[in-house]
Order: C-alpha cells, then structure tokens, then sequence
C-alpha cells in the first residue's frame, strides 16, 4: 500500500512540476528549462567524454598490432548466451563466442522456450563443440531467468554475458574480464556495443545515436563513477557480486538497469570497457524502434520506482545525481508536453499572460545554439569512436536526425510508460519478445 | 562483413536521402536565420555598428558557455577528487569465488545436483510457476565428465 502511494506521489510530482512552475512563475520559465536541459545535458556529456578520453582512453593501445590484455591466472570465463527464437542468428553469435583469442572459455548457451527449432540447432552445435554447452529451459522463463539459470550452470565466476544475436570481437572476452581480475571492488563491465544493421534511416540514425548518446553518457557516467546501466547486450558479472546481489530480477522489464543498480547499491564498481566491442543487430523499422525503445523507458521507471524509497541512506549518496537525473529528464518531458499543450489551448481561448505561450519555435538564435551543441556532440563521438569503428564518419549525413530520434522518442516513451509504471498494480514475471532485428531482403 | 546493408527498392533509398537532405536545409536555415537576426537586426539602427549589435548575443552565447563550461568543470574536479582520494585504494578486500555449497544454496539445489550440472554438456530444466527450479533432466542429453563424453540416459 505504502508502494503504491509513493508511485502516486511521484507521479504527481513528476507531472505537476512543470504544471506548477508554470503557474506560479511564467510559461517563459518552462520553454527555458525545455530548451536549456538539452543544451546542458549536452555540454555535460561532452565534457565527460573527453575527459574519460583525455584521462584514459588516449593512452590505451588499440589496432591489429595492439595485443588484447593477459588474463591474470589464465581462469575459466564462462560466456552466456541466453536464446529465444533464434534460429537466425543464435549460430553466429555461439561461434563467434567460440572463436575468442582467449582459449580457455566455455559457452553456455541456454534455450529459453524457443519455439522456433532453436533447441535442435544448439543441440547440433553442442556435439560439435566441446566447449559449448546448452541449457534447455522447459518453458519460456524471460531472460533474467535464463541468465541466472547460466550463472548456476558456469563453472567460473567470470561471466561474459551476451545477447542470442550478438557477435562478439574476437578480443572481447579479454578486455571485459581483464578489469575484473585486475580490480577486486568491480562487479561488473559494460562493453561497446556497435550497430550493424545500416539498411533504413531508422537503423543509420543509431548508428550516430549510439556514438554520440549512448558513448558519450557511459563515458561520463565513468568519469561520475556510477552507471545508469549496463548494456544488456554485453557485460562481464563477477558471480561472486551477483550471489552476494541475489542475481537477476525476475520483475523487472530490463533486467539489465536493475542489476545495475543492485550491483552499486552493494557498493560495486562498474566500469566500461570500449575496447570490448560487440556487434549488435537494432531495430529498423519505427514500430520495432518504438517498442524496443518503450521496453527501456517502462524498465528505468520500473527501477526508479524500484529504488527511490531506499536510495535516501547516506550510504547510496553516489547514486542521488542518477536519480535525480532521471527524475529531472522525466520532467523534462512533461515539461515539453505542457508547453504544446498550452500553445494549443492558446490557440482556440483567451489565457493568462504568464502561462501564454507565443510559439513553440525556439527563436532563431536559441534553435541555432542548440542544433550547433548536437552537430558539436556528434563531431567529438566520431572522433572519439572512430579508433574503434574507422568509417563512422561516413554516417555523419543521417545524424541530423538524432536530436528528434533520441530525444523526441525519449519524450513520448517516458509519457507513455512513466504513468503507466506509477500506476501499476503489480509487477509480473518479465518475459521475452522477439524483437525487430533489421529488415529483411524481400524475397524475388 | 559485421555491417548488413539490407538491398532496397532505389525509391525508398531516395526518399531516405532527400528527407535527410531536406533535414540537413532546416539545420541550415536555422542557422542562417539565426545569424541573420543577430546581423540585420531592424530595432538597430544601421549607424550602429555591427560589433556593438553583435554584443548582446555575444554575451548570451558567453553566457551559455560560461554554464557549460562551469558544469564541465564541476564534474573535472569530482573525477580529479576522487583519483585523489581513492586512486590506488581498494575499500574492499578481495572476495573469495562463490563457494559451491553457497551457489547451490542460491538456487535451492543439492551440492549433488550443482555437482551433476557442471559436469553436464547439456541438460533441461524445468521451473515451478514461482520460478524455483522443480528438476534437472539429463535424459537423452550428453554429459562431460574431465574430457570424456558419454550419454546418459535415465
């Protein structure tokens, strides 16, 4: 009971803010905050990615002569693959997962439910491949079961822990567990995951998106030294970490985040490892855009709602900036949405001065400044990123679109899903759904 | 190889292109009338002269900047504090591996069973509604004991 009022009350907040600056300063103040968020965000994120550049990354060798780090000890890395339905391209990632420089890993591949012939391919590999093993899961169990079921199976506690479509660089292994073995307070490694499917605006506009947005904050997030989250796509766990965390949650949309949290919450460090590269297949088409993107709006409130009636212990004082940068970002987009909203009303009634507003045009010199910070952004990820992706320059045409791609959709998912969290009875068991994975040839 | 460029019609390809480049003139407009509105302000008189129009503008983008920049800053001095306070320490003893007794305990299994799965290549696992593991079935499923393999069938 008491949950559920807090989520009521945070849902207030997060929706009357706005509302109540509006009213009891001018809707100015409200097209300010709309405008200057970004604007600032921006600046933070550049300046945290250069620094991490500057201070770190400059400094590591990186290219085909550069040797992958040695493995302290020479230990077992287990590599977990969760699958569900993925007939298409469950091969590729397995064998890729084999084929690391590093020798000694095993691959534990676990067969979520698939309903798709999955279990018979991994079963074929499995007689194959001595290092691969297969986990069946009886039913569909959702991914945080499926991981945890691979981190029982693991006969390390290194665990290297991808996606069912995912092929990893032939290094990767060794840069993710590397930090693990070298520093005992880390729990976790997020690697860089690079998009490869390129056919549609949508798919090429995240390209940029990932570099300028999703490079930029893991970076500065280090430099902080905490992260949002790891990507669920690739990451390295210390199982000790994870046991001591009680492992993946069931509940939760994006187990990903939450483990994340958990982790940091238990006073773990995570790093993130550029050099582990990771190559990812992405959304093409809006719908798959749209609900991948719903997907991780619905599990940060998810982990918001989660945490906020704990952080507040002096204890978890690190983690205070993310939560109010998440609940500043939420804002944001209700602050967004009033603006439209009352532009429109202004259209059709008479409404008070201070909350009237003229036009949702940034002035010239404002929209300017802000399209400058983007295009600014863009350029610094290219050339940071460019060691590990030499021709992401070339994709510097579509990232025109990436301010309304991240921030727009940004927008409409936290309006859709923020609310529909707040409200929420119960959490059930999260389960998978085949996602959008690039488009397909259309067949002659 | 990684990359996949999906073949498409030439149609939507253009359409892709031209939308983009029609996004590419909007950013340029913006910019365009942004300098345009700083360059040919009409309230100025045109005795005025442009550096002195320019300013006002000047000192809001100083203004941005200076905010940017002092965020920048803030968050320099908080990673140089904590190299410095922290560089080279480790608060936190190493920990030992999860012990396998502790492992097995996680997941509300006997060292025997954790034992058998280990070892196994390969196994099914069936899970009770509430998410607790109901049995490890190795029938007809291959299983690794040291570098052999051999089937093992219930």
């Amino acid at each position: 009971m008491t949950d559920r009022l807090l989520a009521f009350l945070l849902l207030c907040l997060v929706l009357g803010a706005p509302f109540g600056a509006a009213l009891l300063w001018t809707a100015d103040l409200l097209l300010d905050f709309v405008f200057f968020y970004p604007l600032f965000m921006s600046g933070l994120w550049m300046f945290g990615g250069l620094y991490y550049w500057l201070h770190w990354e400059r400094r590591w060798a990186w290219g085909p002569d550069a040797p992958p780090p040695a493995l302290r000890g020479d230990p077992l890395v287990s590599i977990l693959i969760p699958c569900h339905n993925e007939i298409e391209h469950g091969a590729d990632a397995i064998l890729a997962a084999l084929d690391q420089r590093y020798l000694k890993v095993e691959v534990i591949a676990i067969d979520d439910g698939s309903s798709d012939g999955t279990g018979t391919m991994l079963n074929r590999l499995a007689a194959v491949h001595d290092r691969l093993r297969v986990i069946h899961l009886a039913q569909n169990q959702g991914k945080a079961m499926a991981l945890r079921m691979g981190a029982l199976a693991a006969r390390s506690d290194y665990l290297v822990c991808i996606d069912g479509d995912a092929i990893l660089d032939r290094n990767a292994v060794a840069y993710l567990v590397a930090p693990l073995l070298d520093h005992p307070r880390v729990g976790a490694v997020t690697g860089n995951p690079r998009i490869r499917t390129r056919s549609t605006l949508i798919g090429r506009v995240q390209v940029g998106e990932f570099s300028s947005i999703v490079g930029l904050i893991k970076r500065t997030q280090r430099v902080y030294g905490q992260v949002f989250t790891v990507s669920g796509v690739v990451a390295a766990f210390r199982r000790t970490a994870l046991d001591r965390v009680g492992y993946w949650s069931l509940d939760m949309v994006t187990e990903d985040i939450d483990i994340s949290w958990k982790l940091q919450r238990d006073h773990w460090s995570i790093f993130f490892e550029p050099r582990a590269l990771c190559w990812i297949l992405m959304p093409e088409t809006l719908r798959g855009l749209w609900k991948q993107r719903l997907r991780w709006a619905q599990g940060g409130a998810e982990v918001f709602l989660k945490n906020v009636p704990n952080i507040w212990s002096w204890r978890y004082r690190r983690l205070w900036p993310m939560v109010l940068e998440y609940c500043v970002s939420s804002i944001w987009a209700f602050a967004l949405t009033l603006s439209v909203c009352l532009w429109a009303a202004g259209l059709f009634m008479a409404l008070p001065d201070h909350i009237h507003v003229e036009t949702l045009i940034p002035p010239a010199f404002t929209g300017m400044t802000l399209a400058l910070a983007c295009l600014l952004q863009f350029c610094l990820s290219v050339f940071i990123d460019h060691r590990y992706e030499p021709r992401l320059g070339r994709s510097l045409y579509w990232v025109i679109w990436y301010p309304l791609a991240y921030w727009m959709i940004n927008l409409l998912t936290t309006l859709w899903s923020f609310p529909r969290v707040m409200l929420k009875h119960h959490r059930g068991r999260a389960r998978w759904e085949s996602p959008d994975r690039g488009i397909k040839e259309p067949m002659s | 190889m990684m990359i996949i460029e999906t073949p498409r019609s030439r149609t939507i390809a253009l359409i892709d292109f031209l939308l983009t480049a029609l996004a590419w003139l909007g950013f340029l407009y913006l910019c365009a009338s942004g300098i345009q509105s700083i360059v040919d302000d009409r309230t100025q008189a045109l005795a005025v002269p442009l550096a002195s129009r320019l300013l006002p503008e000047a000192h809001t983008l100083l203004a941005y900047a200076i905010v940017i920049a002092c965020i920048g800053l803030l968050l320099f001095a908080w990673a140089d504090y904590n190299a410095r306070r922290y560089g080279g320490l480790d608060r936190r003893r190493p920990l030992r591996d999860v012990a396998s007794e502790s492992l097995a305990a996680s997941f509300d299994i006997s060292q025997t069973q954790l034992n058998t799965l280990h070892a196994s290549q390969s196994v099914r696992i069936h899970h009770t509604n509430e998410g607790r593991i109901s049995l490890l079935d190795y029938a007809n499923t291959r299983q690794t004991a040291g570098n052999n393999v051999f089937l093992l069938s219930r």
